[in-house]
């Protein structure tokens, strides 16, 4: 057994054969190479580190997640779930391990972490998401002191670890691969009679003034302060409108009490289940104020970070999943072809019939159990995209084009020890004149439904311009298969040279290119249409006025039609009906028109025609 | 002229950057409070649990929880209890926590977090227990008011002090209240309870306050004989005349313990239905049944459990034309709400007498208590001997 291996199992044994409120203490050791990659650094966000919790807790099959984070305040927050729990070889892993996550190898089904049957699910038999070595280090960007309190079914205690962590400091290091001493842990025991119950709850007291302020949009309420004046390249600036909503903010002299209040578009009793969708309705209405809302003007930095998270997250849609679309909604569907020669093919769907059944999809397939509620401060979580009542304002194209994919390449021609596994993967690409808000233009892809990359604008590197399309197209890609190794260790970006990624890469062009070229052969044929029908109109029009004129003039409706003649003034007019003609002026009938003073020969050719006409 | 950054400057850079210095928590040991001798139980079974289950009768709660407010403590007794007898209705409890002033300990707020934490199953997610002090909500724009807005309003508010409502250093609890009681009608229209466990001995009440508490029950003694004649010759045993017998500070001074208790509690319903006589829709406060104990070990109780429930009266319409004739009349009737008060006080139960006279009722208790506390993480091994000790020292001292 590995001294590494030995510690943990060690530790373990300690913890097992400890006695209620026997304290075990314990230094965290990890190298500082890893260190370096996961703790201090690779999160910019709070938001990163709660995403990557309320990962962990998926990953435990947990159905609720609840969060507390104390706005505005933001003094301590609480992640807790119902999941399996922490064992006592999980805990001491986890503690001799930071950045070793041992989901989804045999380690991890021998803690109990994993499905023994299949070591990327858990015990479950969810696809795993997360990598929970990191994930709980993530915390170390908000706070250097937090609890765990951890219960697995059938137990008849609870674990509490109460964890002190310590800044990195460059003069103690002496070799880049020694241990250092991350910080330190103490664990104990304590009686519980609710031996039914499991879960795991994670406490992050006394957070760092960098995340509240973060939380509290700080910077962005001093930018709004009616006292403040900045100066910027000598020109007093006034400050600035806050967004559109928010969740106030503290006083500033005194931060028990609250400086702004909130401005949120939900009621204060409206049930938790209906607020997020009144979120995403507030961010639609926008449009009546900004013509490309944007979820950076429009809400504060926490309402962003909610938003965020619910994009991240498994979490079922704030409507319905967009392969649950049908033919009564209103979308024009199509097909992506898989091959570069391919073009979008028209797909019609019978009466109630879903996408999903016609094209025989399987997204999100997330195994296990389904069910998996994330609140926040009393507000429930749902992904915040809608497909149905968008938007219209496209003049030809009055409703949204839905392009659908799927595909499940074959890599053999990949030599086995760099092609990383097999990949398959839905998408669905929707083109909409406006998408609501602005962020979500692009491509987001998600792996086991789960996302910490969010919207790619450029759709991978698109190499062709289409800066208005780009904007106008959301997708989504869900990879049921592969690609998780091409995954960066913060889950916020790809590993660009994996096979996998390359794929998907040059899949999304091939697919942008057909969307493309359907949209304007779509939007020409549109416009075609309308012009003909004008012109159709017209004529009608013109010969409603000619019949009526004729009738004015000739008392017998069966008598022959007089000649027509359109004159330029009244007076040749008289004279013409005095021949028998009828005439009409010019002016009346037609638009004014002054031919070009340049002509092509092709023009002087038509204006020739139109006169003798 | 000196490039040195002035001290000050150099202060300001280093602000927020440095978070409090990270430190361990340990496991407490826990030790019997007062509130875990068996007498609690009966205020937590007939007053708490048993109020709050005819008030659910009254309630549509097949779409929501019940809404609670509370001190909870590290223990969260009263949570256990709420919480088992409405799930066999199948009914959720939905909590707001707040602290009783007891110094924040580091230790403490990890009792509470595991405490909390075991709760959790029993409660409706989204309940939030808080740290933050009661006495924050004396400020309507404190964050922990905040978390009242979002929470409420209330079916039953649980302030179970450990001292006085009218806490000596200033009146932050009775405007904590009265900011709750202002939240509650003007967000509802429904019954709702309001327990109020408080001392109630001299030593409780600042001396500037008392003028104006004793003027509630003054007041209503100059309107209502039968007050009058209630609070005179039944609270104070003495011979009631023609001219009220004034309360004042003197004569409080020298009333025995258990009069004063009972005025007290006398005072504090005057002062919440003298409250909702000014609101504009009228609540009436009615005044349940209610227990008194004692904390120091003297022959007169200290402690009073009380229990209100307030129920809104409806609108009644009067024509001011005359065209329709209407006898319609006033039914806020603050003199009936008095006199049962009044009833109440002189029947306050005694716990200390009630479980030294019914033996069977005090091991019944006993066990009750021992089962809570068991699932709050007491060592329970000794606790039926801590309890019979207590109570033997008590009847001892008061010469039961």
């Amino acid at each position: 057994m590995s001294k590494t291996k030995s510690k943990i199992s060690k530790f373990s044994e300690k913890i097992k054969k400890a006695s209620e409120n026997e304290v075990i203490e314990e230094t965290l050791k990890t190298s500082e190479r890893v260190l370096k990659r996961i703790t201090d650094g690779i999160y910019r966000q709070p938001s990163s580190a709660i995403r990557e919790l309320i990962s962990n807790s998926y990953d435990a099959d947990a159905t609720i997640v609840e969060i507390q984070t104390d706005p505005p305040r933001f003094e301590s927050i609480l992640v807790r779930d119902n999941g399996n729990g922490l064992s006592e070889d999980s805990l001491s892993h986890l503690i001799h391990s930071i950045g070793g996550s041992p989901k989804r190898t045999a380690s991890g089904v021998e803690l109990g972490i994993c499905n023994p049957d299949d070591a990327t699910q858990s015990p479950g038999g969810r696809k795993l998401i997360g990598k929970i070595g990191i994930g709980l280090f993530s915390v170390s960007q908000l706070t250097k002191e937090f609890q765990i309190i951890t219960k697995k079914k059938g137990w008849n205690h609870r674990i509490v670890a109460d964890i002190v962590l310590r800044t990195n400091s460059e003069e103690q290091m002496i070799d880049p691969d020694s241990e250092f001493e991350t910080g330190s842990v103490r664990i104990w025991k304590v009686s519980a009679t609710d031996t039914d119950s499991h879960g795991t709850e994670i406490n992050l007291r006394n957070l760092l003034q960098k995340t509240r302020d973060d939380l509290s949009s700080k910077e962005m309420w001093s930018r709004c302060n009616p006292g403040s004046v900045m100066q910027i390249g000598g020109e007093s600036v006034k400050p600035q409108e806050p967004p559109s909503y928010h969740i106030g903010c503290i006083h500033e002299d005194s931060p028990q009490e609250i400086g702004t209040e909130p401005k949120l578009p939900w009621e204060q009793n409206d049930p938790e289940t209906v607020r997020f969708n009144k979120l995403v309705q507030a961010m639609v209405d926008e449009r009546q104020k900004i013509s490309r809302p944007s979820l950076g003007k429009s809400f504060d930095y926490y309402l962003n970070m909610i938003w965020t998270l619910s994009l991240s997250a498994p979490l079922d849609y704030v409507d319905i999943h967009p392969f649950e679309l049908t033919a009564s909604d209103n979308i024009k569907i199509f097909r992506f072809g898989n091959e570069l020669s391919s073009s979008a093919k028209e797909v019609k769907l019978n009466p109630m019939q879903t996408i999903r059944q016609a094209m025989d999809l399987v997204s999100p397939e997330r195994g296990g159990n389904k069910d998996f509620k994330v609140m926040i401060d009393g507000i429930q979580l749902f992904r915040p995209i809608r497909l149905r009542d968008l938007p219209v304002t496209d003049p030809n194209i009055e409703y949204p084009l839905l392009f659908i994919g799927k595909d499940a390449p074959d890599l053999s021609e990949i030599a086995e020890e760099i092609r990383g596994g097999n990949l398959e993967f839905e998408s669905y690409f929707l083109w909409n004149h406006s998408i609501v808000p602005q962020e979500h233009s692009g491509v987001l892809v998600r792996i086991n439904d789960s996302s910490g990359v969010l919207f790619d604008q450029n759709f991978m590197n698109y190499p062709v311009a289409e800066l208005t399309r780009k904007k106008q197209v959301t997708a989504e890609i869900f990879v049921t298969r592969g690609l998780d190794a091409a995954l960066n260790i913060d889950r916020e970006s790809f590993n660009y040279a994996h096979p996998h990624y390359q794929y998907i890469a040059n899949w999304v062009h091939n697919a942008f290119r057909q969307f493309a070229t359907r949209q304007k052969s779509l939007s020409s044929e549109i416009r075609e249409k309308k012009r003909k029908t004008e012109a159709k109109q017209q004529q009608t029009q013109l010969e409603s006025i000619v019949e009526q004129r004729i009738q004015t003039i000739v008392a017998d409706e069966d008598s022959i039609p007089a000649p027509v003649e359109f004159v330029d003034d009244e007076d040749k007019g008289i004279g013409k009906q005095e021949e028998g003609v009828i005439s009409f002026k010019k002016s009346e009938v037609f638009q004014d028109r002054k031919p070009p003073s340049k002509m092509t020969s092709q023009e002087r050719k038509k204006e020739a025609l139109f006169e003798a006409k | 002229m000196s490039n040195m950054v002035p001290k000050d400057k150099a202060q300001n850079l280093l602000s927020g950057i440095a978070p409090p210095k990270p430190e361990h928590v340990s496991p407490t040991k826990k030790s019997f409070q007062p509130w875990h001798k068996p007498r609690k139980q009966v205020v937590r079974n007939k007053q708490w649990r048993y109020e709050t289950e005819k008030l659910i009768t009254q309630l549509d709660l097949t779409e929501r929880s019940l809404k609670y407010l509370s001190l909870p403590g590290e223990d969260m007794l009263d949570i256990r209890v709420l919480a088992r007898m409405l799930e066999k209705k199948n009914v959720k409890l939905k909590c707001l926590g707040f602290n009783d002033d007891i110094s924040n300990t580091r230790e403490g707020e990890v009792e509470i977090h595991i405490s909390a934490n075991e709760v959790s199953n029993m409660i409706q997610e989204g309940s939030v227990i808080k740290i933050d002090n009661f006495d924050e909500l004396n400020n309507k724009k404190s964050v922990a008011f905040r978390y009242v807005i979002e929470n409420g309003p209330f079916d039953v508010i649980n302030l179970d002090f450990c001292q006085s409502v009218l806490r000596p250093r200033d009146n932050s609890y009775l405007r904590s209240l009265l900011h709750l009681c202002e939240f509650q009608i003007n967000k509802r229209r429904e019954p709702w309870l309001l327990f109020v466990t408080t001392r109630s001995d001299y030593q409780s009440v600042r001396e500037d306050d008392l003028p104006a508490f004793w003027e509630n029950i003054n007041h209503n003694m100059v309107v209502n004989d039968n007050f009058k004649f209630g609070v005179e010759q039944i609270i104070l045993g003495q011979q009631s005349n023609s001219t009220p017998l004034e309360l004042n500070h003197d004569r409080v001074k020298k009333m025995p313990a258990k009069q004063f208790t009972q005025l007290f509690g006398i005072g504090v319903g005057k002062w919440l239905i003298r409250l909702m006589a000014t609101a504009g829709s009228k609540w009436e406060v009615e005044t349940l049944a209610s227990y008194c104990y004692r904390i120091r070990q003297r022959p007169a109780p200290d402690m009073l459990a009380l229990a209100f429930r307030f129920k809104p009266l409806a609108e009644i319409l009067n024509d001011p034309s005359g065209l329709i004739a209407t006898n319609a009349q006033q039914r806020f009737d603050e003199s009936r709400l008095g006199i049962k008060l009044l009833a109440e006080m002189t029947n306050l139960c005694d716990l200390d007498m009630e479980l030294y006279n019914n033996k069977d009722l005090f091991q019944t208790m006993m066990k009750e208590t021992s089962e809570l506390l068991t699932a709050a993480r007491y060592d329970t091994g000794n606790y039926d001997k801590w309890a019979m000790k207590n109570f033997e020292d008590l009847k001892r001292k008061c010469h039961f």
